[in-house]
């Protein structure tokens, strides 16, 4: 089967919508000086090579895109989108470099969203993203196993520390406590740990059973509804349990 | 990470000094918490609070390297691993650099990513949480400790 | 021809620059409060000068003080393209006659080295574009371009000093280099001259006010 033709005028209407007077000036004014360069972790860990030079992967991705008026080819547009997802973290490490204060990262978020919106994240990513759509949270995980995981780990803690809860959607806390859902999955002994310091510390504080990850791979891939959806199932739990706070695991 | 630091200052959780870590420990400040998120010296305020020899990376703070890992690196997935991994060397390098046995990092996305750059860059180090190292240092009251320790005692 | 350069035309470059820059500050303005208003969430002012300020001053930032060398060249550079002009003796006599203005000036002789200097940068700056793979690689053509807009006022004005050639044309050909430059100042990268203040600030405080990171 053919590969679908890039939707050039989304392309362009979504250039359109980032060229506010942030992307617009930066863009204008960049020097080309080259302080960045170092900054960056990708050109020093590849031995200097050029190609990994901040501006120059700005130049390659947004740069070719508005030059181009979002009229990019498949291949074209999957080669920026390499470069967009797979040599940047975002660390915005540079911004700190530039005389003129530019932000890479927020131009690569840019690029992600457009070529993500042409199918071109990477598979992997977009599918743990959809999964906060469909189970809340970015590992598929379902409520039941959650609430299975947190009275596991209070079992398992017991002797440990006697007394220590796991409060699943108690109401009226004070703090809500999300993380990230690799600790669920890989290491559940993570939410054990941080259980056993709030009952050290008299911490009342409670786990939602929906909205419980607070990573966000909608935001990493792209995808302004699976972001959108992700941060909101957060704050949906804080407000239907009525808490003062979220703590995050970070 | 803001809420056991102020546990700690705060006096709601006490450390115990004799079981502070004597081994050489290092801290991975990562870019959502320390440059993104302004919490560097909270986080110094605990390794020293939880370990005799703390030693700082060559660039910390926020002019911290990102592991690597960042961005929604790690759940690209295995395709992206060699690249991950080669563009973690700066990380590795700094790591081995201290000469810490163990770090500390309170990042899942650093902790993933130090953790396979220990085994790629065979950095012999342990990579744990600060909510992994709090209970082994921590000063419990009676009432909290575990059983046996308790009969024990009373 | 040389009446028509400084009278109307000086008249035109110095309109078209001042106008130009200032459009081109409204419209930032008025775009960013309609596109970006992320930008004033986070506004701080004493961020903001900090910024500003630590990046105006040799050294001031460790990303200055990470590329000493470089650091040295470009502020021989800045300094000597913005104070020469200023603060030369003729250009002051000449502003004295057309429009009654005049201030402080620097002795022809330091002035003279200051464009030794400035050209000296240039030199560095140019062989810096080809020599480093990473400078080379996001060069173009518009770079070098922009390079000999800022620059040709200051070599043409090193010859009409010494009166190397005709004089009458090299001055002409020198007063039509300066106002090159300043009309191009608006439309070009080199309006970073003020959108540098801008972009200084609003990093200084999104890194600042927001997450409390130094950008210096």
């Amino acid at each position: 089967m053919p590969e679908p033709a890039i939707d050039t005028d989304f392309i362009r209407e979504r250039l359109a919508f980032f060229k506010g007077a942030r992307f617009k000036t930066w863009l204008d004014i960049c020097a080309h000086c080259g302080y960045c360069a170092d900054s960056c972790f990708f050109y020093t860990a590849h031995d200097k090579d050029p190609k990994y030079m901040p501006a120059y992967k700005i130049m390659q991705t947004l740069g070719k895109l508005y030059k181009k008026n979002g009229n990019v080819t498949r291949e074209e547009l999957k080669g920026i989108a390499d470069i967009a997802y797979g040599d940047c973290t975002a660390c915005r490490r540079c911004s700190l470099y530039c005389p003129f204060g530019i932000e890479p990262a927020l131009m690569i978020a840019a690029v992600r969203g457009m070529c993500c919106s042409q199918g071109l994240a990477p598979p992997a990513l977009m599918e743990a993203a959809k999964n906060h759509l469909e189970f809340g949270n970015q590992m598929a995980i379902t409520t039941e196993d959650m609430v299975e995981t947190c009275v596991w780990m209070e079992e398992e803690n017991e002797e440990e520390m006697p007394g220590m809860k796991i409060p699943v959607d108690k109401e009226g806390c004070d703090t809500l406590y999300v993380l990230n859902a690799r600790e669920v999955k890989y290491y559940p002994q993570d939410i054990a740990e941080a259980a056993m310091i709030f009952h050290a510390a008299g911490e009342n504080w409670t786990f939602p059973s929906m909205g419980w990850d607070m990573t966000n791979l909608g935001m990493f891939a792209g995808h302004a509804k699976i972001m959108a959806h992700a941060a909101k199932l957060c704050y949906d739990a804080a407000e239907r349990l009525g808490v003062k706070r979220i703590f995050t695991s970070e | 990470m803001q809420v056991f630091h102020d546990y700690v200052k705060d006096g709601k959780i006490k450390l115990d000094p004799a079981k502070k870590i004597t081994k050489p420990v290092t801290y991975q400040d990562p870019c959502n918490i320390s440059r993104s998120g302004g919490l560097w010296e909270e986080a110094r305020y605990l390794m020293n609070a939880m370990c005799t020899d703390f030693r700082d990376m060559a660039v910390n703070r926020e002019y911290n390297h990102c592991c690597g890992g960042g961005g929604g690196y790690i759940p690209m997935g295995p395709e992206y691993k060699r690249r991950r991994m080669a563009s973690g060397k700066v990380k590795a390098e700094q790591i081995r650099e201290t000469g810490a046995e163990m770090l500390v990092v309170p990042c899942h996305n650093c902790f993933d990513q130090i953790r396979d750059l220990n085994k790629e860059y065979d950095l012999g180090i342990e990579v744990v949480h600060f909510k992994t190292i709090i209970p082994q240092v921590w000063d419990l009251p009676d009432h909290l400790k575990p059983k046996e320790e308790h009969g024990e005692t009373g | 021809m040389y009446e028509f350069v400084t009278g109307p035309l000086a008249w035109i470059a110095f309109g078209i620059f001042i106008i130009g820059m200032t459009v081109k500050v409204i419209s930032v303005i008025r775009l960013a409060s309609k596109k970006d208003k992320v930008v004033f969430n986070h506004w701080s002012w004493g961020w903001s000068f900090r910024s500003v300020y630590r990046w105006l001053i040799p050294f001031g930032s460790r990303s200055m003080r990470e590329k000493p060398v470089l650091t040295i060249v470009f502020f021989v550079f800045h300094v000597c393209l913005l104070a020469v002009p200023i603060f030369l003796l003729g250009h002051n006599i000449l502003w004295d006659e057309r429009w009654g203005i005049t201030w402080w000036s620097f002795s022809e002789t330091s002035a003279d080295y200051l464009t030794l200097l400035l050209m000296a940068a240039a030199i560095v700056l140019i062989l810096r574009r080809i020599v480093l793979p990473e400078v080379r690689i996001v060069t173009t053509a518009y770079d070098y371009l922009l390079l000999a807009i800022a620059v040709a006022p200051f070599v043409t004005g090193y010859f009409a000093y010494h009166q190397w050639f005709d004089y009458k044309t090299v001055l002409i050909i020198h007063i039509l280099c300066g106002e090159i430059m300043l009309i191009a100042i608006p439309f070009t990268k080199l309006s970073h001259m003020i959108l540098f203040f801008f972009t200084r600030a609003h990093i200084g405080s999104e890194m600042g006010e927001r997450r409390g990171a130094k950008t210096w």
